[in-house]
């Protein structure tokens, strides 16, 4: 029996050919301003080496655990930790994550290994835990309709301090 | 999926439609061929015969309307 992830193409049908035209263009411009973002990054390391930042080791991880209760960081202490791309050791901030800044939950589960479904194989991570109650609104720029799939965000340790 | 036998003849609470999906792979918004539900608290646990590692992705799980009675 396999994952409904792997299966999820076969439950939908396409939107109209406006729109999937539409989407089409949406995924260039991405593409086009991906590519942008990463030349620019990379000539600007080229320029001034020393601004590249260093990646400390997180050793928050140990410490946080599934039924732990924690608390976001605020947006300024966030926002200081992500790079160009809005990332923190590949761990993307997404702009909806900021509403739940400075609020505490409880860790859902620790990730160590997730189906990536953009490259459809089994990746594997660290520093990485799920929020209870804390999914996606599915709400996304330039799309019309949201995504009704409610998946759980994922945050970097880093960005989260254990709540004793 | 073989996890959601465990559910069948318990009672849960939907908490969200599913009318439109995005598809990450072919980076594109789907809608739904027939209803689909999500119901609370219904998460998948990784566990799939066809992954080498139990995934901690936590998806939750897609009920179409004809599995699913109102009480």
């Amino acid at each position: 029996m396999s994952c409904q992830l792997t299966n999820i193409p076969e439950i939908g049908i396409e939107k109209s050919l406006s729109y999937r035209y539409y989407q089409k263009l949406i995924k260039l411009l991405q593409k086009i301003n991906g590519k942008v973002l990463f030349i620019r990054i990379k000539l600007k390391r080229m320029m001034s080496p020393s601004s590249t930042k260093l990646l400390s080791k997180s050793n928050n991880f140990s410490q946080i655990k599934a039924g732990d209760i924690v608390k976001v960081k605020t947006k300024k202490e966030i926002q200081g930790m992500l790079d160009e791309r809005g990332k923190h050791k590949g761990c993307s901030f997404i702009g909806r994550m900021y509403e739940y800044c400075g609020n505490n939950y409880t860790v859902l589960k620790e990730v160590n290994y997730f189906f990536d479904e953009a490259k459809q194989k089994m990746c594997k991570c660290k520093n990485i835990v799920l929020l209870e109650e804390v999914t996606c609104s599915g709400k996304q720029k330039l799309f019309f309709e949201s995504c009704d799939r409610s998946c759980f965000y994922f945050w970097h340790i880093d960005w989260l301090e254990k709540i004793d | 999926m073989e996890q959601m036998w465990e559910y069948c003849g318990s009672k849960f609470i939907v908490i969200k439609f599913v009318n439109n999906f995005f598809d990450e792979h072919k980076y594109k918004m789907f809608k739904t061929h027939s209803p689909l539900y999500i119901l609370d608290g219904l998460i998948c646990n990784g566990v799939v015969d066809t992954f080498d590692h139990r995934c901690d992705h936590s998806c939750y799980f897609l009920w179409h309307e004809k599995w699913l009675e109102k009480t």
